[in-house]
């Protein structure tokens, strides 16, 4: 039986009168690619907060790494093994990115010299090696997204949560990241994504999960939902979105 | 198909726009006052009716003062009220603008400038937007209501002062407003903003001193003349009273002492002079025909010699008197935020100075706005020079091949040395190594770190002039008991920062509330970071008090310690103050994004305990004085120095006792926190 990385029962996170997610079932095994799609305001970074121990979920129980997520213990034993990038990013302003992952390696305990070396290699690899002198505060925000890229895999975690991680990111960058991504899931390692970028979604998870509202509506494998069709079709025959006509604006037409 | 709009007249246009800025405005302050809780509602109410009723107080006790004043004194010393008000005005204006150096427009221009909206009226209602301030209110409601009272007392001229006074309003806000704006483009570049927002505070702090700080010299100045003048008089009145023939002396003298004071009162020699002369004629006179008619006795001469001394020194008052009033004439005319003091004196007076300062005011508010809108013009168009330099900079480093190479190299050559953020500490863990080396990184080059920092540091500069005046009994106790009050006031200051620093990691924070380390090492190893700074400064200061007042060796050691023990208590005590009251701060900025007073109030409540924990440091001095005092034999025994040694044992003790529990509360708190110091900003 493959071991789980994340398990969710009845997740639940309520702010003020709106349940922001509901219930949600989710269960991902280790070595899984998982793509977590949703439109916005779907619920997506909410239920990162809550699998990663950023936010507390009103009901329901968070599994990670097999360590509960809701005991602080435990917590601290499943964030030693898993690499993030939260929604708005943990980036110090006033340090430098040599410094920021120096600082992030020692944290997971790495050895100086490791930590020089992996630092030194993502940089390059992630085009960042020339802005080494500037402060995180004078970067793009492409230029931050990386470094939080290069953070998060810095400790070489068994799980990585990815927000966004493609969002405002060039294409040269985005490219390294996907195949960078690609080798850290065939090793054996798991990753869990979410994207508004469907194409890439399709290109690099094996499995998918779609959230709206706050429910979880469709969680397969990558292969299953292809025979119903292409992932764009699903994840808006899933979402509704057909049934939605465009309304018709006369004034438009108007000239 | 709708029937298409008449067209509108561009004055019509520019109202609606007006009107509609008018609306977003207010609706933006009703969206925020909504979305705070219930508690920040009520206090938000209750502020607000504060603010209105002290507005009508303030009105209303600017027309008793303007009613009743002006009957109190001679008519030309009226504008010294003005003086008062404007000097009073300037200063909390001062520290106003010090508190956000930065302009914050009210409307960003870029959310707007790409509708079809005339700069200048976003410019315009930015600045009016501006106006509406505390500080700006309070002078308004009291000078109308001043100068409304003033109109029954010395008569409808005063309603003249209005026009000044107005002007003068339009001017300092037109300079604020070009030099916060001057600000915000020169911070564009953030390196350059960290130099800035430590610049700026420091600079005003200093400018606030400077008026305290010549009027300290003046008053030494004068007191030591005066002195030097009354001892002369004395011992020529004495050698006149042995010598009755010695007139010419006392003349020669008199004659002397008012050419050295016409020379030193070059703002009114006359008024000095004639004071002098007249005072000198007199003396002489009385002496003269009492010793001639050989009347007086000694008793006699001793009475006359004291009614004399009397009216020497209500002489030398007026002198005194009158050279102030004639500096502040020059002041008036001189120095223009004065100015507004010398229109009403010059209204009074029926000059013509209040033209050519009323005119010098507008021109000054003329020229600020003028350059201020030009400027936040070209800031807008990305036109400034400091952008393009930089960006300039930043193409030519990318396309040299020289450049890029000598990156590399630094690069190369940087990993051959430890970085600060990789030492390791003594005696504790790996991870809080870790964290005291990056908070100290990020706290040296954080600027309003830094300002937080340094402010204390200039606590003695400023009550320097309050320390030359205090005599104080010599006990070597209450000395040090000084040392160690002064300690904790600048631990004060610093409490603005520690007890909220979570919040001045911003979105950083998150990465605390990920990491997988216990969260008493986060709290140790922050406190640590700290601890240099905080005895450094309370080693300074106690070096600086202590030297001022002579303080002996075992008192400044004892004071040195006890003042080190405060640090444990006050770590805990911001610890807990960080955990249970954060609240959002702007980017790079002390100021709180949208202000929330329960949290403030709350940790203004908790940091008033620092005087009870003052007061627990200081009991081994008390316990000496007391011993001194009640058992003379003791007096050989330092028991405060033997007990202060132990007192911060003790209190390292509780520390250690307390930090775990302080280290669970975070953890429970970690989402809330993060939740509050990372959600206004995002």
């Amino acid at each position: 039986m493959i071991p789980t990385a994340i398990e969710t029962h009845q997740l639940t996170r309520v702010f003020g009168n709106q349940t922001a997610v509901d219930s949600v079932d989710l269960k991902v095994a280790c070595g899984t690619f998982y793509g977590f799609l949703g439109q916005n305001g779907a619920g997506k970074s909410t239920t990162i907060k809550m699998l990663t121990g950023l936010l507390s979920p009103t009901a329901g129980t968070v599994s990670v790494l097999g360590c509960n997520m809701l005991d602080h213990t435990q917590s601290l034993e499943a964030k030693k093994q898993i690499g993030v990038i939260p929604e708005n990013l943990a980036l110090f302003d006033n340090l430098t990115a040599i410094e920021y992952l120096i600082f992030i390696g020692r944290i997971h305990g790495l050895e100086r010299e490791t930590i020089r070396d992996r630092s030194d290699e993502m940089l390059h690899l992630l085009s960042l090696e020339r802005e080494t002198k500037k402060l995180v505060l004078e970067y793009s925000h492409g230029m931050r997204k990386k470094l939080s890229l290069a953070a998060a895999l810095l400790p070489n975690p068994k799980l990585l949560f990815l927000d966004e991680p493609f969002e405002g990111v060039d294409a040269v960058a985005s490219v390294t990241i996907r195949d960078l991504l690609s080798s850290f899931v065939a090793k054996g390692s798991t990753v869990f994504l979410t994207s508004h970028v469907l194409e890439i979604v399709e290109r690099l998870c094996t499995h998918v999960g779609i959230i709206q509202s706050g429910k979880l509506i469709h969680q397969s494998s990558m292969d299953e939902l292809h025979q119903s069709g292409t992932l764009e079709q699903c994840f808006l025959q899933a979402t509704g979105a057909y049934k939605n006509q465009v309304a018709k604006l006369e004034w438009l037409e108007q000239k | 198909m709708s029937p298409p709009q008449p067209p509108k007249t561009f004055l019509s246009g520019t109202f609606t726009h007006f009107q509609t800025f008018v609306w977003l405005r207010w609706r933006i302050r009703i969206n925020q006052l909504r979305s705070s809780s219930g508690i920040g509602k009520a206090l938000s109410a209750i502020l607000l009716v504060s603010f209105a009723m002290s507005c009508v107080v303030l009105l209303v006790a600017g027309s008793v003062m303007g009613i009743v004043l002006p009957r109190l004194v001679p008519r030309e010393y009226y504008f010294l009220f003005w003086d008062a008000l404007i000097s009073l005005f300037c200063f909390i204006w001062m520290i106003f603008v010090a508190t956000d150096v930065q302009r914050t427009d009210a409307i960003t221009f870029d959310r707007i400038l790409h509708l079809p909206v005339a700069f200048s009226q976003a410019f315009a209602i930015n600045y009016l937007s501006s106006l509406i301030n505390l500080p700006l209110i309070s002078l308004c409601a009291y000078s109308f209501g001043f100068i409304l009272g003033s109109s029954f007392s010395i008569g409808p001229i005063a309603l003249l002062f209005t026009v000044p006074f107005v002007v003068f309003l339009i001017a300092i806000t037109a300079l604020t407003y070009q030099l916060q704006g001057w600000l915000a483009a020169l911070m564009a570049n953030p390196k350059r903003r960290q130099l800035v927002m430590i610049a700026i505070p420091l600079c005003i702090i200093f400018a606030s001193q400077l008026p305290s700080f010549f009027a300290l010299r003046f008053a030494n100045e004068d007191a030591k003349r005066n002195r030097r003048e009354h001892e002369n008089r004395v011992a020529e009145t004495t050698r006149a009273s042995e010598q009755p023939t010695a007139n010419p002396p006392v003349v020669a003298t008199t004659e002397k002492s008012a050419s050295e004071k016409a020379d030193e009162l070059s703002v009114k020699p006359d008024i000095a002079k004639d004071a002098i002369d007249h005072d000198a004629k007199e003396r002489v006179d009385i002496v003269d025909a009492d010793l001639r008619s050989g009347e007086v006795d000694s008793e006699q001469l001793t009475a006359i010699q004291q009614a004399e001394k009397k009216v020497v020194r209500e002489r030398e008052r007026a002198a005194v008197t009158a050279l102030w009033v004639g500096r502040l004439h020059q002041a008036n005319l001189l120095f223009p935020p004065l100015w507004i003091a010398g229109c009403v004196e010059s209204i009074l007076a029926g000059t013509f100075h209040v033209l050519w300062l009323t005119g010098a005011m507008a021109l000054i508010a003329f020229i600020s706005l003028r350059r201020n809108y030009r400027q936040t013009l070209r800031y807008y168009k990305g036109e400034t020079d400091s952008r393009a330099a930089s960006i300039y900079r930043l193409n030519s480093t990318a396309a040299d091949p020289r450049a890029s190479g000598a990156i590399e190299a630094t690069a190369k050559s940087g990993r051959q040395r430890l970085l600060l953020v990789e030492r390791k500490f003594p005696m504790v863990s790996e991870e809080t190594s870790a964290i005291i080396a990056m908070t100290l990184k990020s706290m040296t080059r954080a600027p309003e770190v830094k300002l937080y920092l340094l402010l204390p540091l200039l606590v003695p500069f400023i009550l320097f002039g309050i320390l030359q005046s205090w005599k104080l009994p010599e006990i070597d106790e209450l000395k040090a008991a000084i040392v160690i009050g002064f300690s904790a006031c600048c631990l004060f200051i610093t409490s603005g920062l520690l007890g909220n620093v979570f919040a001045y990691d911003r979105a950083g924070f998150r990465a605390f509330v990920l990491s997988p380390i216990r969260r008493d090492r986060i709290l140790l190893g922050r406190n640590l970071a700290t601890f240099p700074f905080l005895f450094l400064q309370t080693l300074l200061m106690a070096l600086a008090i202590g030297l001022f007042f002579g303080i002996s060796f075992d008192k400044f050691l004892c004071a040195v310690i006890l003042s080190a023990s405060i640090l444990p208590p006050f770590s805990l005590l911001t610890n807990v103050m960080a955990i249970l009251t954060p609240f959002p701060l702007a980017a790079g900025s002390i100021q709180p994004k949208q202000f929330n007073l329960v949290p403030i109030f709350c940790s203004f409540a908790l940091s008033m305990l620092m005087p009870v924990m003052t007061g627990i440091v200081l009991l081994p001095l008390g316990l000496e004085w007391i011993l001194d005092r009640f058992f003379k034999n003791t007096a050989f025994v330092p028991i405060a120095l033997l007990l202060s040694v132990p007192w911060l044992i003790g209190f390292l003790f509780l520390y250690r006792w307390l930090l775990p529990w302080e280290g669970k509360l975070l953890a429970s708190r970690e989402k809330e926190l993060l939740r509050i110091v990372t959600s206004k900003i995002e």
